[in-house]
């Protein structure tokens, strides 16, 4: 979108922390990113908590080395909040042991992609269809 | 009527090109005066020519730098301004670029103290590339058949504003936004064509990887109005404004799996057990067979909402703001996903069972009540304070619906359906308290502070998606869930004289989400404890008229903590992220006749999760051990750029400019390919831009650049480099 969006689309110069729409306006930070990204926007039937900390948790508006302006290109991104302990219950196996009592071992499929890219969690804006935002 | 631009300063003008590339030739001042400036049109017309003869990959190219590899021609940029009468002025705006499919129409009529009518249309085309990823093993590259992917974003507006003097302010607005075209996406589809072997076991490693490119189709519209009233009554100005939206999204993505492979089904038939032996001995592009997905998300919203909000002086040291809204969204959803073999079968090309839903329905509904309450008070000259409250109650509901297709048989002989159904709903409130204080009483410095804290309390119902005909109800979750969220900001300006200022700021974001499950989920906890704070300094130091730098340097450390529910598991720390950021620019500008920039941006960040730290995978009696550790390394996402601009004056009537920039961000490991996927990012792109601008007459101007581009990707094969030279030209008119 270079040179088709300016800083004043999204930044309020002279007003609080300059991000349109954040402090006690009646807008989220959200919304200067869903103004035209509206597939992102919801709501959805299950929605992704993550997006509660906004787009910027995952997506740097103000660009990225990385595709989408994401902040990682790997499964790091994900796991950041969802991480993948070791649990001593499963002979060394790595376990997730938070969110919702899941013990899948993700080894094999993580080293085929990342969790969104590899054909599971395609849909982690919010899904329609899955609690797992799966497919 | 043409206005000169300066009098007295030229401003080395170097063109506006429409391409990025070109981007940073813009405006640059060497501030130097001379009479022969060149002329600031108030109406002017402005014809463009660019081309490329680019070798290596065209999208890429066009992706890179927002231009198309076929070159184009038009007007760039057209403005008239005609002054209708003594209080009327009408301004007309046109573009129409060919090849890069850019285009505007936009007339503005303004009449002093009575309103305008503004309206409009453009257009204008974004690139993307389907390439997709690269196995760099057996150099497996599969590119999409069409790799020259662009969206095309279009807007209709039109808006009138009546503004009388002493009368109440209307303004109504209508946006028509249009976007549609093909895109790629980050989700790729399998192959087994990696040259790994095959998982005989005990070898752990699987020879499937994801880098077959996906590509979206978007077909998407989304229409607003707007109408709202604003009147000054005594010391109060208040504002009511209506909106209505409708968005009517239609998009699939479309993935490709196992591209060019056929399962032969006598093997795939055997007794699992057998399985491995048998399909090893089979050539690698019989060992899967070619999928296709077709992922559909339909979507249409209707919104409406009201906005209620004042602005009162109370003092001249206070001033109330109240603002109250109101906005309810309904969502119709449909879609699906179909996944159907390619291979013909006994049934013929069949779905699978893996994944596959279709015939999406249902909907989702949005309350949403937000007040808020502001004061600002300016306690003395030099201190100023900020007290707010935001408080905001949303409701969602949501619920859908869908069909399973299964094939069971092999080759697949029978299909069959299961309805399957789900719901949520969400209930939760949160209030802001807001503080601001900015205090300017000592001498040429300006101290300021801002904190947040939202706090968020509610409750989550949903069900996962169950089947209703052989299920009473699906798996009920209810969780109470929390936000305490801090935001603080310290910092200061100085500037200690004209040759030096500093400015400083500390920041620090500590946030905690909580979901804590009960009735049948009582047990299930998850906490997430994150921190992120960090600083950043800037000195802008000016030596001597001619000469200056500033240098910028930014700090940021965050931490994340994942408590799950398993008892007495510890807070694991999830995330351990840096990043270093400095910034230098150097400023000379000898004489008025030129001057030089250089500017280089050095960036370090690396994001660190718990898997890496995970350790080895025991050994099975069906499994080898293996380093999980390396499936998962950190992502670092560290870059440079440089950058070296100048303008010179030639003479009275021409100016030059040579810019050259490098950026480098080598990250990529392609060695992890045998373990995961992606494998990082490293790219390397390097230009040299030379500009010409000259004045032909008092109502010609002309400008040209040429430059030379220079692009490799390491870690995908050198498919996705490109080089060559780029050239505009530019004649821009009077009228």
């Amino acid at each position: 979108m270079n040179g088709k969006m300016s800083c004043g689309d999204c930044h309020e110069p002279h007003s609080g922390n300059a991000i349109a729409g954040t402090g006690v306006d009646l807008e989220g930070m959200n919304a200067t990113c869903t103004k035209c990204h509206t597939q992102q926007k919801g709501p959805f039937v299950y929605e992704h908590a993550a997006m509660k900390e906004g787009c910027v948790s995952c997506h740097n508006p103000h660009g990225s080395i990385n595709p989408k302006m994401l902040v990682a290109r790997d499964a790091n991104l994900c796991l950041r909040c969802h991480l993948e302990a070791p649990d001593a219950g499963s002979s060394g196996q790595i376990n997730a042991n938070a969110i919702r009592h899941t013990s899948e071992n993700h080894n094999s499929r993580l080293m085929q992609g990342t969790c969104w890219s590899a054909g599971c969690h395609e849909q982690p804006h919010g899904s329609n269809a899955s609690y797992h935002f799966r497919n | 009527m043409n206005a000169p631009r300066s009098p007295h300063t030229r401003k080395i003008r170097l063109g506006t090109g429409t391409i990025m590339a070109f981007a940073g030739l813009l405006t640059h001042g060497a501030e130097s005066a001379q009479s022969d400036a060149f002329p600031n049109f108030e109406s002017y017309v402005k014809i463009t020519g660019q081309a490329a003869a680019v070798s290596g990959s065209d999208s890429t190219f066009q992706n890179r730098t927002r231009q198309p590899a076929g070159g184009g021609a038009g007007i760039e940029d057209l403005h008239i301004v005609k002054y209708v009468s003594k209080t009327t002025t009408a301004t007309v705006d046109g573009r129409a670029m060919l090849g890069a499919e850019d285009y505007l129409g936009r007339v503005n009529l303004t009449k002093t103290d009575v309103g305008s009518i503004d309206f409009g249309y453009k257009r204008f085309r974004t690139f993307y590339d389907g390439v997709g990823g690269f196995f760099p093993l057996n150099r497996q590259w599969m590119p999409l058949a069409n790799q020259d992917l662009h969206i095309d974003r279009s807007k209709f507006w039109i808006e009138a504003k009546v503004a009388l003097k002493d009368r109440p302010e209307f303004e109504v607005r209508y946006t028509n936004e249009l976007r549609s075209g093909k895109k790629d996406s980050t989700i790729w589809g399998d192959s087994d064509l990696t040259g790994l072997p095959f998982n005989l076991a005990p070898n752990p490693v699987s020879p499937t990887r994801k880098f077959t490119p996906s590509y979206i189709n978007i077909g998407e519209r989304h229409q607003n109005i707007e109408a709202s009233v604003k009147h000054i009554i005594d010391q109060t100005t208040v504002r009511l404004s209506l909106h209505g939206d409708t968005t009517d999204n239609n998009d699939t993505r479309y993935v490709t799996r196992f591209p060019g492979e056929v399962i032969p089904w006598s093997i795939a038939g055997l007794a699992t057990a057998a399985q491995p032996a048998a399909k090893a001995a089979v050539a690698p592009i019989n060992w899967n067979n070619q999928q296709a997905i077709a992922e559909n998300d339909a979507y249409k919203t209707k919104t409406s909402g009201l906005t209620v909000s004042s602005d009162t002086v109370l003092s001249p040291k206070l001033n109330l703001r109240l603002n109250g809204a109101y906005e309810l969204i309904h969502t119709e959803i449909s879609g699906g996903r179909p996944l159907t073999t390619i291979t013909p079968t006994s049934t013929g090309a069949v779905s699978v069972i893996t994944d596959n839903y279709q015939g999406l329905y249902g909907g989702t509904r949005l309350k949403n009540y937000t007040g808020s309450l502001a004061l600002d008070y300016k306690a003395t000259k030099t201190l100023f304070m900020k007290l707010a409250l935001r408080g905001q109650s949303e409701f969602i509901r949501g619920s859908s619906g869908y069909t399973v297709i299964a094939a069971t048989g092999t080759p697949a002989v029978a299909l069959a359906s299961t309805p399957r159904l789900g719901w949520s709903k969400i209930h939760q409130n949160a209030q802001t308290p807001l503080v601001e204080l900015r205090y300017t009483g000592i001498k040429d410095l300006a101290i300021y502070f801002s904190g947040s804290k939202r706090e968020l309390s509610g409750d989550e119902n949903n069900t996962s998606s169950y089947n209703y005909i052989s299920a009473a109800s699906g798996t009920l979750a209810s969780n109470h869930v929390a936000e305490d969220h801090g935001n603080y900001t310290l910092g200061a300006n100085w500037r200690q004289s004209t040759f030096l200022t500093l400015r400083g700021e500390f920041f620090e974001k500590n946030h905690k989400n909580s979901s804590t499950g009960y009735a049948t989920r009582i047990g299930d906890y998850y906490l997430l404890d994150s921190n992120y704070a960090g600083y950043k300094f800037t000195a802008l130091v000016r030596l001597t008229s001619e000469f200056g730098f500033t240098t910028r340097y930014i700090n940021q450390d965050g931490k994340m903590k994942v408590t799950g529910y398993l008892p007495n598991f510890p807070a694991y720390d999830s995330l351990n992220s840096k990043n270093h950021m400095i910034s230098e620019s150097f400023d000379w500008n000898p004489n008025k006749a030129c001057f030089f920039q250089l500017n280089a941006n050095l960036v370090y960040h690396t994001i660190n999760t718990i898997y890496p730290r995970a350790g080895v995978t025991a050994a099975t009696s069906t499994l080898s051990a293996f380093d999980t550790n390396r499936v998962i390394q950190n992502s670092n996402n560290d870059y440079i750029t440089l950058g070296a601009l100048s303008g010179f004056v030639i003479n009275k009537s021409t100016d030059m400019g040579i810019q050259a920039n490098h950026y480098s961000a080598k990250n990529g490991n392609a060695v992890l390919a045998s373990m995961t996927m992606p494998y990082g990012v490293s790219v390397e792109v390097s230009s040299v831009t030379i500009e010409l601008k000259h004045k032909i007459s008092k109502t010609w101007l002309a400008n040209g650049k040429l430059g030379y581009f220079d692009s490799k990707n390491d870690v995908m094969g050198g498919f996705m480099d490109f080089r060559g030279p780029i050239a505009y030209v530019s004649l821009e008119h009077a009228l």
